[in-house]
């Protein structure tokens, strides 16, 4: 919910509870008034009418209409004084149509000279309901004009004192610590907001002095260890081109070169794994997953063929996503390469983007560890194997950062591996 | 072919010195940005390797000057900095190429020999290895004026292996410069096991000599017998 449909909602809520409540005295006690109002004047009229009955006797009045009835008996009556609202069917002046009409009703009995006397007096409460009506109708208005008015005065406020949230909301929603460029950000009278604002910015300071001193440490760490291993592996290759190498030696050598050439990879997946934890990639890049995925059976279509295995690639719809290119070929690469090297001599490997996800299956025996731990650092389905077993775990960060889920199945003797999008696009 | 070595890590500095002098390079060492930046002002290379992490700079400012100085000069960047950033910045900046450390000496060997041909020989050059010709502008190889016609990897592993002649080559640094980081090791040695065999057959088919030597355990060796 929007801050102004929230704090809409409160106002209203109120406003319309006052205005029921409200109202509803209001008409309660103005229909109270009119009725006190017509019973007097129905009282005068009654008085009127014994007056002239005592003064002069029995009288002709007429005949009896809605709003008067006399009757007269020679038998004396009971003294009563009797209230009552009542309803007639009649015709109404303004539209001729046959319609109950609320009357006040006064019936007095008495015996006025020995005669039983009946006074029936009537008046329309027609006129009350007019003036309810009028009263509603102008509570209802009053009440479209306060809500107008609240409505704009909430936007106009809005916009005005929370300028500076909405704009500090912006620089977040911006906000990427490998930019670390000085922030410009709005001045605001308003203590919370200037709160907010400081609060912001120890946080980017904090966040951008983390992100260097681990980006400084990646980029060091890299070029110490990296020299000294290029300074033994270029030793190597001069003490290869001695004449008088034993062959005992020589397989030493041989040992030598690939613990190196493991020692520099290990380092190097470490690193990539450490950069791609700090976000030190940016991911601004269109990218279509499936020239990515093309390239890695390119790159690999010879690697299968050695090993008789066919790469079957299947797109149907485009894939793109935003994100790093060269994480995107070291993910699909890693799969791939990973399928070949576990798969049977001889299968199909199956490649299949469907726009939102991709997988890729091919036959195998099962893996001999939990599928959970699959994708932790240094896990190996072969321990013997020249395996790093940081090929799955460099696959998950490259995922995760992407925003993609990453997930393994074992069915059918194969193995399947899945990247959907976390949040499909619609 | 006259050489700047950009290079501040001593030990590293001298083993590619004493190779590529064995590979009868004039080559010269610069261990500071300062040195580099001196070297390169006074007289003019070929070809340029230079290392980015360097004390009293960052190498992608040589990059710059040099490239500004001298236009001719070929320049390969050699650094443990593997960002894609920096290897991006720096072909930017007018780098030929960018080799990451660690590499192998056969590979930087490789890599300056086919900027020279890009660079000093236009592309019009050729490489003769007794009756082997190769034409790597056209991929193309001859022998005794026949052509053969070679596999991808087939023509890459002869190409590497006529570059470093009479050097011993370890199977790692092949498997390496063919594959880079794409095969796990254990996988490359027999498909370089089989890539060999397949290119001592053509090569056999076609009448050239066998200049494969297999040093066991190790590598290969391609020299006259």
């Amino acid at each position: 919910m929007k801050l102004i449909t929230a704090t809409l909602r409160a106002y209203l809520l109120f406003t319309l509870l006052a205005f029921v409540v409200g109202g509803a005295i209001t008409i309660v006690l103005l229909k109270a008034l009119v009725v006190e109002e017509i019973d007097e004047s129905l009282w005068r009229d009654f008085e009127k009418i014994q007056e002239t009955i005592e003064t002069e006797g029995e009288m002709t009045f007429g005949s009896p209409t809605w709003e008067r009835e006399i009757h007269f008996q020679a038998t004396p009556l009971p003294a009563s004084i009797n209230w009552k609202d009542t309803v007639i069917i009649g015709v109404d002046d303004e539209d001729d149509e046959m319609e109950e009409i609320p009357f006040r009703q006064l019936t007095v009995n008495q015996t006025i000279n020995g005669y039983g006397t009946q006074v029936t007096l009537r008046a329309s409460l027609i006129e009350t309901d007019d003036l309810v009506e009028v009263v509603s109708i102008s509570l209802i208005i009053l009440f479209i004009i306060l809500l107008a008015g609240l409505i704009l005065i909430n936007r106009q406020v809005l916009r005005k004192i929370w300028h500076p949230f909405f704009q500090l909301l912006e620089s977040f929603r911006s906000y990427r610590v490998t930019d670390q460029q000085p922030k410009k950000l709005p001045e605001s009278k308003i203590y919370e907001f200037s709160q907010l604002k400081e609060a912001f910015l120890s946080l980017t300071q904090q966040a951008e002095t983390d992100y260097n001193s681990l980006k400084n440490f990646t980029e060091n760490a890299s070029h110490e260890i990296q020299t000294p291993i290029a300074a033994a592996k270029t030793a190597l290759d001069m003490l290869l081109q001695n004449e008088h190498l034993e062959e005992s030696q020589q397989a030493h050598l041989h040992t030598l070169y690939s613990s190196l050439n493991r020692l520099s990879r290990l380092n190097h997946g470490l690193l990539l794994l450490t950069k791609i934890e700090n976000r030190q990639y940016t991911l601004d890049e269109e990218i279509a997953l499936n020239a990515v995925l093309q390239k890695s059976v390119e790159h690999f279509g010879e690697m299968a063929a050695l090993k008789d295995m066919r790469l079957h690639f299947h797109s149907e719809h485009p894939f793109s996503i935003k994100g790093a290119k060269a994480l995107l070929q070291i993910l699909c690469d890693n799969l791939l390469k990973n399928a070949i090297q576990h798969g049977h001599a001889g299968s199909v490997i199956s490649i299949i983007s469907d726009g939102q996800s991709f997988s890729i299956s091919n036959p195998g025996n099962p893996f001999p560890i939990e599928s959970k731990k699959l994708f932790e650092r240094f896990t190996k389905a072969n321990p013997a194997s020249g395996s790093l077993g940081l090929g799955l775990a460099i696959c998950q960060q490259v995922c995760l950062l992407h925003g993609l889920s990453l997930t393994y199945t074992y069915s059918d003797a194969h193995h399947h591996f899945m990247i959907r999008k976390a949040y499909p696009s619609l | 072919m006259k050489v700047l070595l950009v290079e501040d890590d001593p030990v590293l500095g001298k083993n590619i010195h004493q190779y590529l002098q064995s590979e009868t390079y004039v080559c010269e060492v610069a261990d500071s940005f300062q040195a580099a930046e001196e070297k390169a002002a006074l007289y003019s290379y070929d070809i340029a390797l230079l290392d980015l992490t360097l004390p009293g700079g960052d190498g992608l400012d040589l990059v710059k000057k040099i490239r500004l100085a001298t236009p001719e000069t070929g320049i390969i960047i050699i650094s443990a900095r593997n960002a894609v950033n920096d290897r991006v910045t720096g072909l930017e900046l007018g780098a030929d190429d960018y080799l990451s450390k660690p590499f192998h000496l056969p590979e930087l060997n490789a890599r300056i020999k086919a900027l020279a041909r890009r660079r000093l020989y236009k592309g019009e050059s050729q490489l003769t290895f007794a009756e082997i010709r190769i034409f790597p502008e056209r991929r193309k190889v001859m022998v005794h004026d026949t052509p053969i016609s070679l596999r991808k990897k087939e023509y890459e592993l002869l190409l590497f292996f006529v570059v470093n002649r009479g050097k011993v080559l370890s199977k790692v640094a092949i498997a390496e410069h063919l594959w880079g980081d794409y095969m796990d090791e254990a996988d490359s040695y027999d498909f370089l096991y089989n890539h060999v065999k397949n290119l001592r057959k053509k090569m056999k088919k076609a009448g050239a000599l066998d200049y494969i030597q297999t040093i066991y355990g190790l590598g290969y060796k391609f020299s006259r017998p």
